[in-house]
């Protein structure tokens, strides 16, 4: 029985009225779709629906009529497009694998706690990435690049299962070029490959850096983040200065619909970059102690 | 605040009065339960009920409710708000006092839940105190009843000389005011009674359970895993207490074409499922029943204390006495609070 009478309240997604309703996506059309690796693409859409973002923060991305999904953004705040690299995994990322340029998809964000950019200043930074878990990285580093005076020596630690899943191979070249340390590393070589193999945790020693007062940003896979954290220490990295995205499963984005709810923290508004400290709160499954 | 009184002839003459300027929602008797529905004849309404089986929630959080329509020919999205007031009558303490949970949990800034917001400020919450509270009942522990809770406008008592009524809000005193006529000044003797039933309902169900609510945060560390993995066994999944529940928030969104637009609908979720947490990867952080039962209870008594500041259990006893596996959570008050 329908006990109220619907008014029509009828908007094209202004910025002033997706305020009122922050569970409204702003529709966006896609621009270009690269292929990554064999199962993620990475989709640029624009124009940018959301002006400010800190590297680090996700939106929520609509196919209109299959479901939404959190994704980290990829590209960096200063593009004016945004990019996110999609895993083919569920409805909705297989959805987004069929879609082409000039499809719309709906966004809203952006939201969570991005990577702590005021703690980086003057200091060495270390990123340590897991197969598509470097997605929240490249804003990052992209963001670091950029303003490059800013920070002391940045090195990346990358691993993957294999070669062809490591993700923004073409733009290792460059990255390096601008003077970030890489190290790259797969659990199984393949073809022509020459570099380290090994999981990420075997060359997590080769950067030089001052330890003390490193930044060290990681994301991958929960397994990965424990013994990545686990490594950390052990080499001497202060805990102070150890931050993880971590991932859940989320509905709303804003802290309402109760699924990344955990602890006392929320991933979707606590996180999803939280603190070495933070992240001993969590209750089990979700720690990655 | 002040304090009123009507006479109990005069409830129906209210009754009726209210139901002609908004939606009056009230409980009555349906197929043998008492429920809330839209009250068309007010001599349906009876004050001799203990509670519904159901709970109010559903008004302000409808079990399916459309977020918004997308026309991919035009452009353009639409969302739906739903503005006719309405009335809550008959709400008991520990339901309204959920509303006031809910208020703390999805009107917290910086992102509203709009859709609730819409509901909540349409309507007026009238209560009905508990005198004669349900056996499974412990609002005592939570301060959320019996007699008066923190989510609503008005509150009536039932005494034998009629109902004492307090105006809890602007809202409430703006209903007195409209209906004048009805309401008069409640007087000593009437107040020595109201006074006198606080205490002997309270005295009641302290007899039944003490427990210090504040010890209940952070049991998680206390609790261990045995006695949810106990209780786990006999949980067969049902999700009745979340559904049941007052202030079980969760919600889950299913979109899909209809006719010429995209729709979002969302509908309760329950954390009791297996699929809550599981992500399209195969991950899961909660993976057995132990845990997700470990999170329904800890959630409640300690989760949202610790992160809206209010307590996500109103001890309606709903629950407890519609549990088919007779899961109760007055074992972990018991236990640890």
């Amino acid at each position: 029985m329908r006990l109220t009478m619907p008014s029509r309240n009828r908007h094209k997604g202004g910025v002033e009225e997706m305020g009122l309703n922050p569970y409204i996506p702003k529709p966006v059309k896609i621009i270009r779709v690269k292929d990554e690796t064999p199962d993620t693409k990475t989709i640029t859409i624009g124009p940018k629906p959301f002006d400010e973002f800190t590297p680090g923060q996700f939106a929520m991305v609509t196919v209109y009529g299959v479901g939404e999904a959190p994704f980290s953004i990829c590209s960096p705040p200063s593009d004016n497009n945004l990019q996110f690299s999609i895993r083919k995994m569920g409805s909705v990322t297989t959805a987004i694998h069929e879609a082409s340029p000039g499809d719309e998809i709906g966004v809203r964000g952006p939201y969570g706690r991005g990577w702590p950019l005021g703690e980086m200043r003057n200091r060495d930074i270390l990123l340590v990435g897991g197969g598509i878990g470097f997605a929240p990285l490249r804003p990052l580093l992209l963001h670091l690049l950029e303003n490059r005076n800013k920070y002391g020596r940045i090195a990346v630690c990358y691993g993957a299962r294999s070669p062809s899943l490591l993700m923004y191979r073409d733009e290792f070249e460059e990255w390096m070029k601008q003077g970030v340390d890489l190290y790259l590393t797969v659990d199984v070589g393949e073809g022509d490959w020459k570099g380290n193999v090994g999981v990420v945790t075997t060359i997590l020693d080769k950067p030089s850096l001052n330890k003390a007062e490193t930044i060290v940003c990681t994301c991958g896979p929960p397994v990965m983040i424990k013994f990545v954290l686990k490594k950390l220490v052990e080499l001497e990295y202060s805990k102070e200065n150890i931050y993880a995205s971590l991932e859940s499963k989320m509905r709303c984005g804003v802290g309402k619909c109760g699924h990344c709810h955990f602890g006392s923290k929320h991933v979707c508004i606590d996180g999803p970059v939280f603190k070495y400290d933070e992240m001993a709160t969590l209750p089990k499954g979700m720690s990655p102690f | 605040m002040k304090m009123f009184s009507i006479r109990e002839e005069n409830l129906k003459v209210f009754l009726r009065e209210l139901s002609l300027k908004h939606v009056l929602i009230a409980p009555f008797k349906r197929d043998g339960y008492f429920e809330f529905d839209v009250l068309r004849n007010p001599d349906d309404f009876n004050v001799n009920y203990t509670n519904t089986r159901l709970s109010p929630k559903r008004f302000f959080m409808p079990q399916r409710q459309l977020v918004f329509k997308h026309y991919p020919r035009k452009g353009f999205t639409e969302e739906l708000k739903e503005n006719s007031s309405v009335v809550l009558f008959g709400i008991r303490p520990c339901d309204a006092s959920a509303l006031s949970v809910l208020d703390n949990v999805l009107l917290n800034p910086p992102h509203k839940d709009a859709l609730y917001e819409n509901r909540r400020k349409n309507a007026i919450v009238v209560s009905l105190s508990c005198t004669k509270p349900m056996t499974e009942c412990f609002c005592n522990v939570f301060e959320t009843g019996p007699i008066r809770g923190t989510g609503e406008d008005l509150t009536f008592t039932h005494t034998s000389k009629g109902f004492v009524v307090e105006a809890r809000t602007q809202k409430g005193i703006a209903v007195i005011g409209e209906f004048g006529e009805l309401f008069r000044e409640a007087d000593g003797e009437m107040l020595n009674e109201y006074n006198k039933l606080i205490r002997e309902v309270l005295d009641e169900m302290g007899s039944r359970l003490k427990v210090d609510k504040t010890r209940l945060i952070g049991i998680e560390k206390e609790a261990g895993e045995e006695f949810f993995q106990l209780n786990a066994q006999r949980c067969i999944e049902c999700s009745l207490c979340s559904f049941a529940c007052p202030l079980c928030y969760c919600f889950e969104t299913e979109d899909y074409w209809e006719k010429d637009s995209y729709v979002r609908f969302r509908g309760w979720d329950t954390c009791i499922s297996p699929l809550f947490t599981k992500m399209a990867s195969g991950l899961d952080p909660r993976v057995t029943k132990a845990d997700r039962l470990c999170h329904r209870f800890c959630h409640k008594l300690s989760r949202i204390p610790l992160t809206f500041n209010a307590y996500g259990c109103v001890g309606c006893g709903r629950c407890v006495s519609l549990c088919p596996a007779g899961i109760d959570i007055r074992e972990v008050l018991r236990k640890w609070g």
